[in-house]
């Protein structure tokens, strides 16, 4: 297998290993696959503000102010997580955020009808 | 079938699962080869394993050969080509090239390498042509499952070519740091 990165707009987004290196992809060497390996197992955690992103050029994570979408996705991804309500998110992106959480499956039962049942269960 | 029972048979195949996954190839362990079969126990039995060979003749398609039943995944020149890809950052969507030439049968990608135990929020677990994934009320988890007996039911995260396989998700991503696995059956 042959080990490559991809770098798009100065920025490595990936590293793999593959029969073929992909049209966007140079290859490296296994060595140097381990080295960039092991930067990617220390990247910073985004935060509201600031996004990590791998040079190509120093092949090290550098911060940078986040966009406005990547702040909507940070409120998604913290709604989804449970970390903030959808309340807790500012109204100038509460819609945006809104209309990109999950809808979650429609209750089968209402409370009522599953407690019904669990109590069938229990007395059969 | 009443509450107990399903909740009975959801937990045998979580417990499936789980053996499923704790038991995909590393880097280091991947079968690669033109043909492939299905290895089970016995005619009709239980599923044990992919297993792989140039040769075409290597064994039986629907036959037994060591005390074990294969059947042959398709007929004529096979092929199973997995791809490596390690994202520098979580991402939505990735797309690798595969050596098949061909369109596959079955792709999937699946987290085998990652210094993180936390399969949880929308990070994928893994995710096969049938992807689906699980809500708790708060939180999604990326599962291999079957649209039959999951909830939070998702459409198709995975698409291919004769060269490509790519992966794109609303809101299940792919973390940085972790390995994936994109295998491609031809």
């Amino acid at each position: 297998m042959k080990a490559y990165k991809q770098i798009e707009n100065g920025v490595i987004t990936a590293i793999g290993k593959s029969t073929i290196i992909p049209s966007n992809g140079v290859e490296i060497t296994e060595e140097k696959y381990d080295e960039i390996m092991s930067v990617i197992q220390s990247h910073p955690d985004d935060t509201l503000d600031v996004h990590y992103y791998l040079s190509a050029e120093t092949e090290s994570y550098v911060g940078r102010e986040t966009t406005h979408a990547e702040k909507v996705d940070w409120y998604v991804n913290a709604v989804m997580a449970g970390t903030m309500t959808i309340e807790d998110v500012p109204e100038d992106y509460r819609e945006e955020v809104e209309a990109k959480q999950p809808q979650p499956e429609p209750a089968k039962y209402t409370l009522d009808e599953a407690a019904d049942l669990l109590a069938q269960e229990v007395n059969a | 079938m009443s509450n107990k029972s399903r909740l009975e048979t959801n937990n045998t195949n979580l417990q499936s699962i789980l053996s499923t996954v704790q038991g995909l190839p590393n880097v280091d362990s991947v079968k690669r080869g033109t043909y492939v079969w299905k290895k089970l126990s016995a005619k009709g039995g239980t599923f044990l394993d992919f297993v792989v060979s140039d040769n075409a003749n290597a064994y039986p398609d629907g036959g037994t050969q060591s005390g074990y039943w294969y059947e042959k995944v398709v007929e004529g020149k096979a092929g199973v080509d997995v791809v490596f890809f390690t994202p520098t950052e979580d991402t939505l969507s990735a797309t690798v090239t595969h050596t098949l030439g061909k369109m596959p049968s079955n792709v999937a990608v699946c987290r085998v390498k990652g210094n993180s135990s936390d399969y949880s929020a929308n990070h994928v677990l893994c995710a096969a042509d049938t992807a689906v994934s699980a809500y708790n009320g708060g939180i999604y988890y990326g599962a291999a499952y079957s649209y039959s007996s999951a909830s939070g039911i998702t459409t198709n995260e995975l698409s291919f070519t004769e060269n490509l396989i790519s992966y794109a998700s609303s809101y299940y991503r792919l973390e940085a740091g972790v390995t994936y696995a994109f295998i491609a059956i031809g």
